[in-house]
């Protein structure tokens, strides 16, 4: 009878909301990916407007994405899971392949397909939301024995090693961060995580160990300023842009930053010049959206038809907030830099779309969801 | 609630950057955002007293080639080599067959060259500037000037010395540019120009400067001495008008690989290094006597070759004594027991307060960097003998340039002035910035003192030691000479000696202060037949410069100079003045064993003859 009735209401649900604060997103990001990269994109590449097309290429495709998944009944992704598993382990692997993976910046992380590059890694953060939620919300039960863990973290582990090799540190610590958050909504007791911790933590080290330029970076982290000129280059670049928006910022396309100093000013260090332009104000405010988005997100999961339901769309906002909340305290100099885009906003058109399509699927489970929240 | 935790926690970071910190990374950000291109100032020039350039700089330009700015090789070599002078085919392989982004093509091209080949100007070909600093006259006042090091900052002499004024302010252009210097499209230009050096006029007179480094350089090969120097002042206003050491070095090529040589050559000796004036110094005590009181010209003292003062016995200049002699005797033969009488009469607090007064005991205040003051014993420990020798210039150390400032107030009417180089500074367009006025510290001997002193010294050079500074012709110089010991490492180093001559002229009211000498010459070391005939060439230039009046023609035939050779002094002497000769003794031995000229040689009436006994 409950069901009944909640199958009534769901064709005209439309959550506003959501869509207006990644509308907002998207627009801000496409102004500053301009902003930010059209002095540089003229001399790479001799048009000014080389980032701006592959963004709005990958808006416009992504709104595609949205608005399939809008319609798209989110269980049948459950169904696919195995599927998308096979598929996205595929990828990850054919990134190895000569002729098919893609380096830039001394990583393999891209798969070349002519018009744009795709960055296999942002499927994979997805693919195992859908996974680790179809997984979790089967076996409440079970999730309480260590045992109950076990499938979910083999999954993830292996996209851990996969991303790694490429090598990719950041999305790598993002995979990781993700599993903890979705074996804590899943219902994983704490001893749990605290027996995870002693490998992971040893793990890490071992990887800081084996590529110097690690440990460079961290001790860079410390102290920008001793290595201005080399490790610390960035975070210092990053620093004096933030530093010079001030209050209010220099106003929007005034960004001293971008005349080549700020290297990827236009994606991963977005925010930098973000809060060049638009000061500390500007810059709340984007975080303040971000924020809304999420809370939104946890909001439609609580009204979830199911729990699979709840834990994809928890986690899908989970993983936008951590990306969000990782790449500010990476600009502003709170962890050690790491190449994480900021979702929605840096150049980047796989992301971008993985994104909204993401928020396509959030949506989906809002207008299958209940009318009030019943907890 | 966690997620809302870290989200606070950024926007603190944020908060804490942008608007409580900003400062401090603003700071730094200036520097890189902007490209600062140095717009370096002229540096002044140093001319003499009468204008004539001795030091200035000038722009040269370096040619470059950039291939990134440029597909016309051809043309740009076609330009280069026509205004270079340079074989085509070697510039088009050298802009064409390196790899580099910018080549070099000549450095140190002038101006002129650079408008010819703007004249043709092809894309690619560049210019840098370089200020050089130029001497005019190479060596000339070499250790005075100083040079400039490659910063084009004052390294020593007046170069450093004035070189906050002669370094102008340099001018700034900044340009807003991306990280590889490039000016950004829409770029802000702050530009400040650069002022230029001011200019400095010395009181060096180059035609003076000029003849003084002339006979330094004979008189340095002739004597064979280690150094040889001359100071040429005015002892009233205590401007310098010439000043030169040899051995000297060329300001155009430093000598800056070897350190210990530099440091040697361009010490400006005359300044920084004390020694032993000996006699000269006799004028300074023979001041303070009659300033005091204690002595006047007709006052009479007994030399029997020697005083013995608390047990030490001291030696005067000749060993067989000069028997019963006047003040105005003693000075002309440099008696020392003369001197020590004085000396004794004077006793030692005088005598130091008087140091005091003259500027010995502290620096000159001349402006040159480096001035060291008298090196003198402390007074507590100066015993009757060593003040004995500091009558005749022995056991005190001095600069010949504290000896300039004791001597010029001597006989300008008792005046201490401060000596200088500077006469005016200017600035580019002729405005007189600062105009050096004469300084006086002291007044320490009344205006009989001086004329009596002058007197005196007249009498040295016109009958006395200093005879071989006479000019012919000029009755008008007075002076001393000085023979000094020269002590190594505490004790006399046998046959070492400075030989000195500090003459002026005219000896009424003098205008010029010279000051010559010799340190170490080889063979004749006496300051009156060594540095005295030096400065006489001096004094011949000078009043060649100045005309003045001749104040007694000579006249007399030349006539053949008879040998000496083998008589006694009092025998030699008599046949002297019969034929109207005067002479000057060298040595104690009892009968003549050398003379100068050799005999045979055709001398006129009042002409000076040397005898030597040894």
């Amino acid at each position: 009878m409950k069901i009944l009735t909640v199958k009534k209401q769901k064709n005209y649900r439309f959550n506003f909301l959501l869509f207006f604060v990644m509308l907002a997103l998207l627009c801000v990001g496409a102004v500053f990916v301009y902003s930010a990269s059209f002095y540089s994109a003229n001399i790479t590449y001799g048009d000014k407007f080389f980032f701006l097309k592959k963004q709005i290429f990958g808006i416009i495709v992504g709104l595609f994405c949205f608005i399939f998944f809008c319609f798209f009944d989110y269980r049948k992704l459950e169904k696919l899971k195995w599927v998308l598993l096979v598929v996205s382990y595929i990828l990850l692997g054919l990134v190895f392949v000569p002729g098919v993976g893609f380096s830039n910046y001394g990583a393999t992380r891209w798969i070349n397909l002519g018009i744009i590059t795709f960055q296999p890694s942002e499927l994979a953060k997805i693919t195992f939301i859908i996974f680790s939620a179809s997984v979790l919300s089967k076996s409440s039960e079970k999730i309480k024995s260590f045992k109950g863990l076990i499938p979910v973290l083999i999954v993830g582990l292996i996209y851990c090693a996969l991303i790694i090799l490429e090598p990719n540190m950041s999305i790598t610590i993002c995979m990781a961060l993700l599993m903890v958050v979705m074996l804590f909504i899943g219902g994983a007791k704490i001893k749990h995580f605290i027996i995870l911790a002693v490998p992971a933590i040893a793990v890490v080290v071992l990887l800081i160990l084996i590529e110097p330029y690690r440990l460079k970076r961290l001790i860079a982290f410390i102290d920008p300023f001793s290595s201005s000129k080399g490790e610390g280059f960035q975070l210092v670049q990053s620093l004096l842009g933030i530093a010079l928006g001030g209050m209010f910022g220099v106003g929007v396309f005034n960004s001293r930053q971008k005349y080549l100093f700020l290297p990827f000013s236009e994606s991963d260090f977005i925010l930098s010049i973000i809060a060049e332009e638009i000061g500390f104000v500007g810059v709340s405010f984007v975080i303040a959206l971000f924020v809304i988005l999420f809370l939104t997100i946890i909001k439609i999961s609580k009204t979830a038809p199911d729990k699979f339901g709840c834990l994809l769309s928890a986690g899908i906002g989970s993983i936008i907030i951590i990306q969000c909340l990782l790449n500010v305290a990476v600009v502003t100099g709170l962890v050690p830099p790491t190449g994480l885009p900021l979702p929605f906003i840096s150049a980047g058109s796989t992301s971008i779309m993985v994104f909204m399509g993401c928020l396509g699927i959030v949506q989906n489970v809002h207008r299958q969801g209940r009318k009030t929240i019943l907890n | 609630m966690l997620i809302i935790f870290f989200a606070v926690t950024v926007i603190f970071r944020l908060f804490y950057l942008q608007v409580l910190n900003d400062e401090f990374f603003i700071q730094k950000g200036l520097t890189q955002w902007l490209r600062d291109l140095p717009l370096t100032a002229t540096r002044g020039s140093i001319t003499d007293r009468n204008g004539v350039v001795l030091a200035s700089s000038y722009t040269t330009y370096d040619v470059y080639v950039r291939p990134a700015d440029t597909t016309d090789f051809e043309g740009v070599a076609k330009t280069l080599s026509s205004t270079l002078n340079e074989d085509y085919d070697e510039i088009y392989k050298k802009i064409t067959s390196q790899n580099l982004s910018e080549i070099k093509i000549k450095s140190d091209i002038e101006k002129s060259v650079v408008e010819q080949i703007l004249k043709n100007f092809k894309d690619g070909i560049f210019f840098t500037t370089n200020t050089e600093r130029n001497y005019a006259y190479n060596e000339m006042l070499c250790q005075v000037l100083g040079f400039v090091g490659s910063d084009n900052a004052g390294q020593s002499g007046l170069e450093a010395f004035y070189n906050e004024y002669l370094k102008g302010i340099d001018g700034v252009s900044l340009v807003e540019s991306d990280l590889r210097g490039d000016k950004l499209d829409d770029a802000i230009t702050y530009y400040e120009n650069s002022i230029s050096g001011l200019n400095l006029t010395l009181t060096i007179d180059f035609k003076i400067q000029n003849e003084v480094e002339k006979i330094l350089k004979q008189a340095h090969a002739s004597t064979g001495a280690k150094a040889v120097s001359c100071i040429v002042t005015n002892p009233k206003t205590g401007e310098i008008l010439a000043c030169c050491s040899l051995p000297s070095y060329d300001l155009n090529n430093v000598p800056r690989n070897d350190y210990e040589q530099l440091n040697s050559l361009s010490r400006a000796g005359v300044i920084v290094d004390t020694f032993e004036p000996g006699s000269t110094f006799k004028a300074i005590v023979a001041a303070i006597a009659i300033e005091e009181g204690l002595a006047s010209k007709n006052s009479f003292y007994y030399c029997g070759g020697y005083r013995i003062i608390n047990g030490v016995k001291i030696r005067c200049s000749r060993r067989s004594g000069h028997g019963s002699q006047s003040l105005e005797q003693g000075l002309m033969n440099s008696c020392n027991c003369v001197f020590m009488d004085l000396i004794a009469k004077i006793g030692t607090k005088k005598f130091y307060d008087y140091l005091d007064k003259l500027g010995f005991t502290s620096t000159t205040g001349i402006d040159f960097p480096g001035e060291t003051s008298a090196v003198l014993m402390p007074m507590p420990s100066v015993t009757a003998p060593d003040l004995a020798r500091m009558g005749f210039g022995q056991t005190i150390s001095i600069t010949a340039n504290h000896m300039m400032v004791g001597v010029g107030a001597v006989i300008n009417g008792g005046k201490v002035v401060v000596p200088h180089f500077i006469s005016s500074i200017k600035n580019e367009i002729g405005g007189v910035v600062y105009n050096r006025e004469v300084t006086t510290k002291n007044a320490i001997f009344s205006e009989k003192t001086s004329k009596t002193m002058r007197e005196l010294l007249f009498s040295v050079v016109s009958k006395g030691g200093g005879r071989y500074a006479k000019v012919e012709g000029y009755d008008i110089i007075g002076g001393k000479t000085g023979t000094a010991q020269k002590y190594e490492n505490g004790a006399i180093a046998q046959g070492k000696y400075i030989a000195s001559f500090i003459g002026f002229a005219p000896y009424d009211d003098p205008e010029y202060l010279v000051y010559v000498y010799v340190d170490e010459p080889v063979g004749a070391y006496y300051g009156g037949v060594v540095a005295a005939p030096i400065a006489k060439s001096v004094f011949e230039k000078i009043f060649e410069f100045e005309s003045y009046n001749i104040t007694n023609e000579s006249q007399g035939e030349s006539f053949v100079l008879p040998t000496y050779i083998g008589l006694t002094l009092t025998k030699a002497s008599s046949e002297l003045a019969s034929s109207g000769l005067q002479y000057l003794v060298q040595g104690d031995g009892d009968y003549v064993t050398g003379q100068i000229p050799a005999p045979g040689t055709e001398v006129k009436e009042n002409d000076v003859v040397l005898l030597i006994f040894e």
